[in-house]
């Protein structure tokens, strides 16, 4: 009874922040003039705005055209970095001779921002998909290696060594006992990766493209469209939710036994 | 020990056969050697206006502020969220409305916004920083014990006793462990930020040798933000470790 | 316990008070704080000559200059009220007329020479003999620019293309310079300085330039609409130290090279000498009393300058960057020169060539 009633206040008490957040857009848009409409649109603009964008087409596509190709783009590149960080970041977990060789190159490429590397993957791959895969593969990599070498790391050695006692393979070991085991630990670093993959996205599509959500942004902005801006901004984010969502149904469904 | 050093020899080997070899126009990939005498240049001769040591000044700046301002805001907040209930309520909608905004997407605002100076990329950097303050001192404070508030208040805390004494401390490692993953965020947004409207700092610098086609001077920029954010992480991990000695639950 | 909080906390309020941009700034007595925009252009000359001749202190200006890469964005920075006065191309400063009123208050200089298309060396002739090799190709532009301007009007009329036989790509200058060198692209709008610079690392060559079919592209000299209104008197004298290094260049052209190869340098452009002078010759500027003829109005009651920006606007419409004009009588005005002629002592100073 009492979390029936404290969940109805909940809803209650954050619906009303909406409204009044909802309201202060309209107030400051409007009425008193605080932000003036090339500055942020008025709901109106933001309408005309999606409107436009669902009918037409603004920048080179109509909304649907730069959507699929910013999540294209997001796929691919989270893809490639789970296909290629999850096997690196196993061997490096179990092996300490890989560890010692191939930790010191990691270390020493990773904190340059991902972003930083754009400029110089235009030189190299120009402004098609190849650089941008790049660009969000190396974002969304790092996540995926670190988490993946700590899941890897984290096993109990006495359930390997009892494995080995009864005979088990190398593969046995890796896909029976060390996989399953470090799965929590590699889901974590794939919610960090997803999120990143979303950001360095953005970034490389102001830079320069032909279509895509950041691709808007930065025509909107060149033609001081501020409803464009925040349509493309809004669709982002709810992209950005909607695909932490689904990544935790797979997680669900690969580690059903998980609350 | 001679692992690791086989690992960078192979980095920088493989980079400086690879420039060497001119596999690559050096329009496209200079080599080691070039970027950092060049590096050395920066330090003496301006470049786009400043000296490499300037344009990192600037960056540092902007970064200083954003995040202490982050820091400020979203650390109290998310103490008070996870202490009291309707708080918690009233702020969520408004912050989870904001939360899968990309912070480099508030680039194309903050120009109309603020321009080009300093509070445009403070904007972005607040925006990537703020989150993840605020989160890990809710989740602290959350994960606190409760018979421990209550006997705090059974023994007369009074409001602001039970804060400082124990939700802040209680909470500390999750909130040390927050500060050091938002000052990653925040640096690499920052470089966004300033790669698209900068006009001073390490991106604009980076930019700027885009736009004369001297990519030594690219590779030089982004060798210092690699160092200087590994400098930042180094230093917070140390403060991490610090706490978590300290105060941290055993096991943690 | 308190000894680390309290460590934290004073090293966040450290930071925060060392950091903070006020306590960079130094005040100069009663100089008026002015900020402009700028580009690394020809124009922005004037300013740097300002700074190192004490003209701005002359008449009581302290200058805060910032730089953009091009006009789109210095016109969206703008929208923020993040500078008071500047330069800009004849397309954003129309954008920005049609946006927020910003005001056309000068001519920085007259362009359409080094407004082009350019392509890459294998290219150049093969495009410049046969145009419908052009057919299908992506070309990069800045968009809402006046190389944008060029680089379509120079498609139609020189070359014979529609709109839909080629697609242009949005970059920023720097980008199209790197996907040039790339070889990424052959052929693509470029404004100088980057044609210099493209010329230089790569042999790119120059095919059309908006000299080549007639278009009136200039710079212009801009300012804020509530700027303006609450400081005439700043605005003209920002305008009269522009003249007054007009006046200066033509008196002293060798000097003048050598002042824009330093404030190119300052930005980390490096052009070879004989490409500063044909810069010089490519970008004419105009004295006041030649200003006060473009903004005069014609036996139709429009200056030069309102029909150049109704031709800017034409296109601007045509390519759907704009839905209407703006009204030329609002944004064009030549208020300021007149407020430096009709002023002795500042009519003096814009027409001092001398040091």
């Amino acid at each position: 009874m009492r979390v029936v009633e404290s969940l109805s206040w909940r809803w209650l008490i954050g619906g009303g922040s909406a409204v009044v957040l909802a309201i202060a857009w309209y107030l400051l848009t409007g009425p008193l003039e605080v932000l003036s409409p090339v500055q942020f649109p008025t709901i109106e603009d933001a309408i005309d705005s999606l409107s436009q964008l669902m009918g037409p087409g603004y920048a080179g596509a109509t909304l649907w055209g730069h959507i699929l190709s910013s999540i294209e783009l997001v796929l691919l590149g989270f893809t490639v970095a789970v296909a290629t960080g999850t096997p690196l970041g196993l061997l490096m977990g179990r092996s300490r001779v890989a560890h010692a060789y191939l930790n010191s190159i990691f270390q020493l490429i990773r904190p340059i921002a991902p972003i930083a590397w754009i400029p110089l993957t235009i030189l190299w791959f120009g402004l098609g998909t190849a650089a941008k895969v790049f660009v969000i593969w190396l974002a969304a990599f790092a996540p995926i290696v670190i988490n993946t070498i700590t899941g890897a790391r984290n096993i109990d050695p006495v359930l390997v060594a009892a494995a080995q006692v009864h005979g088990a393979s190398r593969r046995h070991i890796l896909f029976d006992i060390v996989i399953p085991a470090a799965m929590p630990t590699i889901f974590t670093g794939l919610r960090i990766s997803l999120q990143a993959c979303w950001m360095v996205l953005v970034a490389s599509e102001l830079v320069g493209s032909f279509t895509g959500l950041g691709h808007i942004m930065i025509l909107a902005t060149r033609d001081l469209n501020a409803g464009m801006i925040f349509i493309a901004m809004s669709c982002v984010s709810v992209l950005g939710a909607l695909s932490s969502l689904a990544l935790a149904r797979v997680e669900h469904w690969v580690m059903p036994w998980r609350p | 020990m001679l692992l690791p050093a086989l690992g960078l020899l192979t980095l920088f080997g493989g980079w400086a056969l690879v420039s060497s070899l001119e596999l690559v126009s050096p329009h496209f990939l200079p080599s080691p050697f070039v970027v950092f005498t060049t590096m050395v240049e920066l330090t003496r001769e301006p470049y786009a206006g400043s000296t490499l040591q300037q344009h990192l000044l600037a960056s540092l700046d902007k970064f200083a502020v954003s995040y202490a301002l982050s820091v400020a805001i979203g650390v109290p907040l998310g103490l008070l969220m996870g202490r009291f209930q309707i708080l918690d309520w009233v702020v969520t909608p408004v912050f989870e409305a904001f939360r899968y905004i990309p912070p480099i997407a508030w680039v194309p605002f903050s120009i109309l916004w603020f321009g080009t100076g300093f509070l445009a990329p403070t904007l972005v950097i607040f925006a990537a920083t703020f989150a993840p303050c605020l989160l890990n001192a809710y989740r602290g404070v959350r994960l606190i014990d409760g018979t421990l508030l209550e006997v705090a208040q059974g023994l007369g805390a009074g409001r602001l006793r039970t804060m400082t004494e124990v939700l802040l401390p209680g909470a500390l490692p999750h909130i040390v462990a927050g500060l050091r993953v938002s000052a990653g965020f925040g640096w690499q947004s920052l470089i966004g930020a300033e790669l698209i409207v900068g006009s001073t700092g390490l991106g604009y610098m980076i930019v700027q040798g885009e736009s004369n086609v001297a990519p030594s001077v690219v590779l030089a920029g982004m060798i210092t933000i690699g160092l200087v954010g590994a400098s930042i992480d180094y230093v917070l991990r140390k403060v991490e470790d610090r706490i978590r000695r300290n105060w941290g639950p055993s096991g943690l | 316990m308190n000894r680390w909080i309290g460590a934290v906390t004073a090293s966040f309020v450290l930071m925060l008070a060392t950091a903070s941009p006020i306590a960079a700034q130094d005040t100069t007595a009663q100089a008026y704080p002015l900020r402009v925009a700028q580009q690394p252009q020809r124009w922005s000359l004037a300013w740097y000559l300002a700074r190192e001749k004490g003209w701005w202190k002359a008449l009581g200006i302290e200058p805060t200059m910032s730089m953009f890469a091009s006009g789109a964005p210095e016109v969206a920075a703008g929208a923020s009220g993040s500078w008071d006065v500047g330069g800009a191309g004849d397309i954003p400063a129309v954008l920005g007329a049609a946006r927020y009123g910003l005001l056309t208050i000068g001519i920085a200089d007259e362009e359409p020479a080094i407004n082009t298309i350019m392509a890459s060396k294998d290219m150049a002739e093969r495009y410049a003999r046969d145009p419908s090799l052009i057919k299908g190709k992506t070309i990069p532009v800045a968009t809402n620019s006046t190389g944008h301007w060029a680089a379509s009007t120079c498609l139609e009329k020189k070359f014979g293309l529609k709109p839909d036989e080629y697609r242009f790509l949005n970059l920023s200058t720097p980008e199209i310079n790197a996907v040039l060198t790339s070889g990424q692209y052959d052929i693509s709008m470029v404004w100088s300085p980057n044609t210099y610079i493209l010329a230089s690392t790569i042999g790119a060559k120059v095919i059309c330039t908006g000299k080549d079919v007639a278009l009136p592209i200039t710079s212009n000299l801009l300012a804020m609409p509530s700027f303006a209104d609450q400081h005439p008197d700043i605005v003209a004298k920002f305008l009269a130290i522009y003249l007054r290094s007009v006046e200066w260049e033509r008196a002293h052209p060798q000097q003048t090279i050598e002042y824009l190869s330093a404030l190119y340098k300052s930005v980390g452009v490096n052009i070879p000498r004989e490409h500063l002078s044909q810069e010089m010759q490519d970008r004419p500027t105009f004295t006041l009393a030649e200003q006060l003829k473009m903004f005069e109005p014609g036996p139709g009651g429009t200056s030069k300058v309102a029909q150049w920006s109704d031709q800017v606007a034409e296109f601007m419409k045509s390519a759907q960057i704009i839905k209407r004009a703006p009204d030329v009588k609002k944004y064009v005005t030549g208020k300021y020169l007149l407020m430096i002629e009709n002023d002795p002592q500042l009519k003096a100073f814009a027409e001092n060539s001398q040091d």
